[in-house]
């Protein structure tokens, strides 16, 4: 049989003789009609001119029905079939096996004509599901993230399986999905063996070549792109930089915006969204594959997660979006104790760290200090501040103290800067756990017994290159820009060594004792600079680095140190995050509202928590379980140790094709690329599919015959 | 009247045969047709009227002359000498027979033939004419009863003829007739009705009485046909083919509108107006009439008086 339109009955199609029935009756009956003498003539021409275009369509409409129900009777009594050539799979002797391999990077998620490219690809797998036998097995591979079902499955359940599968918004690996499948294939004994990849032959999801090509069984490559043409606008980059660190500034977001298709773009609307609002929009033309930059001044931005959107339908809108975080800015009320207030404002231990926290410069500091004595610090109600920093204070009474614990327990920030006025022993026995560490004694550095008693001034280590930077120290990224390594410490505390760690180290001294520790009580952080706060011990607070590291602490431990993240990292990527010694575990809420556990990995010295499941763009806050305690089960956004925002990979937005040449290249001349309604094999017996028509021709016949009788009725 | 020596048996028998109808409708009908409006020389009195040079001083009331010293002729109602002429449309379409196979044609003359009976059975004069193109066949009215035979020996040989011009045939009626007359019309007037009705509002500008039989077959008043069928005009070449269901609305509503207005019109200049329907037995339509007329004319005399 052929394709195409035949009968089952071909004789009885003569029928279609009686088409002409209808007309032949029509003109007999006008030949027959009587001739009936009239003398109103006046009036039934009057009548017939009124109603004569009328009729004349309602003539031959009815005309038309009955040759229509003529023929249908005739096609249908000669039992019409329609037959079309569908893709048969390659069938011998043997039972078969089959991989299908889905491309489920985001770019399959193009429309086509109502459906996704996706949705297309299940639907031609599901076809050639239809056309296996029982003794035929079939598995499925995932393209992005390289998960497979094995070869044991029945067609039945492998459809299953084939349903619950999702596109991602990350790029596919199809030689390693095609390698996977070959690998599985390669246990399957005694079938013949294919491997059927559904792809839009997108050239970043085909990068690499297939392991061991040698081994291949046919692979045939399904395009299910063909001619869609590649038009998509994406926001490929994020950047924002801050002003300045004074209140009332605006920070700068740098939006690239690029267009992967043949077209040019105009007057593409990109919108800034914020904490839930719109917070700024503008337009941009954009050349066809070319990108642009688009610059938003952002004023009182809202902390929190937000997105750039450019608004366009164009063929994959997934990439349309990218995400960014916020935080910090918010003002902070500081209240400094001076342990050891002077005679003049330069004696005072306090005077530095005052005018480093409000330098009075032409715009206002984003913290409000007050400073007090420890006399006066009795008295005062902490509610109203975020940070109490407590420069070289005594010992405080017992009731003073509590509260300073409740202070920090409720979410309160601590800065312990020491002196003279410290003794470790009352410090230690004072603050009990709320140190980070115990004191251990004062240590001057003097410079050795050759030396005499000459002191030779311990500096601040710079970071490890590859160490995770402390978010207080993200200023000082750059030594270029301000060293801290220049100041001179003569004296310090030294603190205890910890045989588990509990707290976090941020600075240390080129001795390496710590100079700058965190630890964590209750809701709230303690940091201890083991030095004094003004020039009594060390020389800091007349460097440049004074004013932004002090800034960036009473920041910290307020919660207020502005950060962003702009989605640099790729969804659906490997998200890692390096995890100091005392950190157990992590909990990441998605965008999608759900926590996800993270992974701890320790490989050597290299400790990192892996953050599972990120296929989704958007914003996770982080939450690390420290010191003994494991991550929580909820995470509460405000109180993230890291939020990251993931966005779609950029390399995933541009949708340029390999040739069926190259693709046949990366699979070492095995793979055949075919458009998804090409047969794999025309002569396969069940290659062609045949309907039969009558119960459709008999439907048709039924409504021209209720067309045909409103027509008389209406006559 | 023609000697009935060398007439046709055919058209003897109609004569007959219109004579007995006529007689028996005329027995089923009311008698009394009207009230002469001309004021005349009868014994009962009209009214008063001022006396003008010409009138005869016969009439003159000198009792009241006496009275009032200004002089009055009487005058009389006058029923006994009216003129009726009765006019027939002679035209092809007359010859349309509904399905009960009474023609139109044979409908007025049975019509025309009853009230002629009864007219000069009143001893009022009664005259005939038929409307072709023009008036023919035009017999002065008498109101001796042997003119009864020959109107109806008239009646009887009327054949119809090609197509009708009524207002010319009331054109050419005007100057043969002398004094108030009352003008029967039978007719389809399926014409352009506006030059009969400016012919006919002419006569009754010169005092006559126009009365207007208008006779129909049901068939079309109804359009009642079923069938696809070929509809042949009678005066004219038109020939269409139709089907008759599918026009039927349209068809009626055009009827009734040029029946609307053609009553309206007579109603508006004082024009009695009487459909005939084929189908509606002459006596009963004649009764029907005679009653509605004595009723008006009734009425015209007691708004005179």
């Amino acid at each position: 049989m052929n394709p195409g339109f035949s009968f089952l009955h071909p004789g009885l199609a003569l029928g279609l003789i009686g088409v002409s029935a209808p007309i032949i009756i029509h003109f007999i009956f006008r030949r027959r009609a009587r001739t009936v003498p009239f003398p109103a003539m006046r009036f039934v021409l009057l009548a017939y001119q009124k109603v004569a275009r009328k009729l004349l369509v309602q003539e031959y409409l009815l005309l038309a029905a009955r040759c229509l129900m003529a023929a249908l009777l005739a096609l249908a009594v000669a039992g019409p079939l329609w037959s079309k050539v569908v893709s048969g799979l390659v069938r011998g002797e043997k039972p078969l096996a089959v991989m299908f391999v889905f491309d489920t990077s985001l770019s399959m998620t193009r429309d086509a004509g109502g459906a996704t490219l996706f949705d297309r690809a299940r639907e031609r797998a599901d076809e050639w599901l239809g056309q296996l036998q029982g003794a035929d097995r079939v598995g499925a591979v995932d393209g992005v993230r390289l998960t497979d079902t094995g070869v044991a499955l029945s067609p039945d359940d492998l459809r299953e399986k084939i349903s619950e599968m999702r596109p991602a918004h990350a790029p596919a690996r199809l030689p390693e999905a095609v390698s996977l499948a070959a690998s599985r294939l390669a246990d399957v004994q005694g079938r013949e063996r294919m491997i059927i990849v559904f792809t839009d032959l997108q050239r970043t999801s085909w990068t690499g070549a297939v392991s061991r090509p040698d081994l291949l069984p046919p692979v045939y490559i399904i395009d299910m792109a063909g001619k869609l043409a590649p038009r998509n606008v994406a926001v490929t980059g994020l950047a924002i930089s801050w002003k300045s660190l004074a209140r009332d500034e605006a920070a700068h977001l740098r939006a690239t915006i690029a267009n992967f298709g043949r077209d040019p773009v105009a007057r593409a609307l990109v919108r800034v969204e914020a904490g839930g609002a719109a917070v700024a929009q503008g337009f941009v033309d954009i050349p066809a594959g070319q990108s642009v930059e688009k610059d938003f001044t952002l004023t009182e931005v809202p902390a929190g997660a937000g997105r750039v959107t450019v608004e366009l339908q164009d063929g994959m809108t997934g990439d349309n979006a990218a995400w960014f975080h916020l935080r910090g800015g918010q003002e902070v009320r500081a209240l400094v104790v001076d342990g050891e207030p002077g005679s003049g404002a330069l004696e005072s231990e306090t005077y530095f760290l005052g005018q480093a926290l409000n330098p009075r410069l032409y715009t206002r500091s984003r913290i409000v200090p007050r400073e007090v004595t420890a006399t006066g610090f009795a008295n005062l109600p902490l509610v109203e501040y975020q940070v109490l920093v407590l420069a070289n204070v005594d010992k405080l009474d017992a009731k003073t103290v509590e509260r300073v614990k409740e202070f920090v327990t409720n979410g309160g920030g601590l800065l312990l800067t020491l002196g003279g006025r410290v003794n470790e022993d009352n410090y230690n026995a004072m603050w009990g756990d709320l140190l980070p560490r115990e004191l251990r004694g004062i240590k001057t550095s003097y410079a050795g017994a050759q030396a005499g008693g000459e002191i030779r001034p311990m500096h601040i280590e710079p970071p490890a290159a590859d160490a995770e930077l402390h978010p207080i120290l993200a200023v000082f990224r750059d030594p270029g820009q301000a060293d801290l390594g220049l100041a001179e410490f003569q004296k310090y505390f030294l603190m205890q060594q910890e045989i588990v760690p509990r707290t976090r180290v941020i600075l240390r001294l080129t001795d390496g004792a710590p100079l700058m520790v965190e630890g964590a009580y209750g809701r709230g952080k303690v940091i201890v600079f083991a030095s004094t706060a003004d020039h009594g011990w060390n020389d800091l607070c007349v460097h440049p680095t004074y004013l932004p590291l002090m800034q960036q602490t009473v920041q910290y431990l307020g919660n207020a140190l502005m950060g962003e993240d702009t989605g640099r990292t790729a969804a659906g990527s490997l998200v890692e995050i390096p995890a100091d010694s005392d950190v157990t575990g992590a909990s990441a809420l998605g965008p999608d509202g759900v926590v996800r556990k993270g992974e701890l990995v320790e490989e050597e010295m290299n400790r990192r928590v892996r953050i599972p499941d990120t296929d989704l763009p958007g914003v996770y806050y982080v939450k690390l379980g420290r010191a003994g305690r494991p991550a929580p089960a909820k995470v509460d956004p405000a109180d993230a140790d890291r939020v990251l925002a993931l966005n779609v990979a950029p390399e995933e937005s541009d949708l340029g094709r390999l040739t069926p040449e190259e693709i046949s290249a990366r699979a070492g001349g095995k793979a055949k690329s075919l458009a998804p309604d090409a047969p794999l094999n025309p002569e396969s017996p069940e290659a062609l599919e045949t309907k039969p028509l009558a119960g459709l021709m008999l439907t048709l016949l039924l409504v021209f015959a209720l067309a045909e009788r409103a027509l008389t009725r209406k006559g | 009247m023609t000697s009935p020596a060398f007439m046709d048996p055919e058209l003897l028998r109609r004569i007959q045969t219109l004579e007995l109808k006529a007689r028996e409708v005329a027995d089923g009908a009311l008698l009394g047709i009207h009230h002469a409006p001309q004021r005349g020389r009868s014994l009962e009195f009209a009214e008063h009227k001022e006396y003008s040079p010409g009138d005869d001083i016969r009439r003159i009331d000198w009792k009241l002359f006496a009275k009032s010293d200004r002089i009055y002729v009487k005058e009389y109602e006058d029923d006994t000498n009216v003129s009726a002429l009765v006019l027939i449309d002679g035209s092809a379409s007359m010859s349309y027979a509904g399905r009960d196979g009474v023609s139109k044609l044979d409908y007025a003359r049975t019509l025309a033939a009853t009230l002629s009976f009864l007219l000069l059975t009143q001893s009022d004069a009664v005259g005939l004419g038929v409307i072709g193109q023009g008036l023919s066949d035009f017999l002065p009215p008498r109101s001796r009863q042997a003119h009864f035979h020959e109107i109806v020996h008239r009646l009887a040989a009327l054949e119809p003829r090609a197509g009708t011009d009524i207002p010319k045939a009331l054109g050419d009626l005007i100057p043969l007739v002398r004094g108030r007359a009352m003008a029967l019309v039978f007719s389809d007037f399926l014409d352009d009705p506006e030059p009969m009705l400016r012919s006919l509002r002419l006569l009754r500008h010169r005092r006559h009485e126009p009365v207007l039989f208008q006779v129909l077959t049901p068939e079309e008043l109804e359009f009642p046909f079923e069938r696809l069928s070929h509809f042949q005009d009678l005066e004219s070449p038109l020939r269409l083919l139709v089907d008759p269901r599918s026009i039927r609305a349209e068809y009626k509503k055009h009827f009734d509108e040029f029946l609307s207005a053609v009553r309206a019109a007579c109603s508006g200049h004082g024009i009695d107006y009487q459909l005939a329907r084929t189908d509606d037995p002459p006596a009963r339509l004649l009764s029907n009439w005679l009653s509605f007329r004595t009723g008006t004319t009734g009425a015209r005399a007691r708004r005179r008086s």
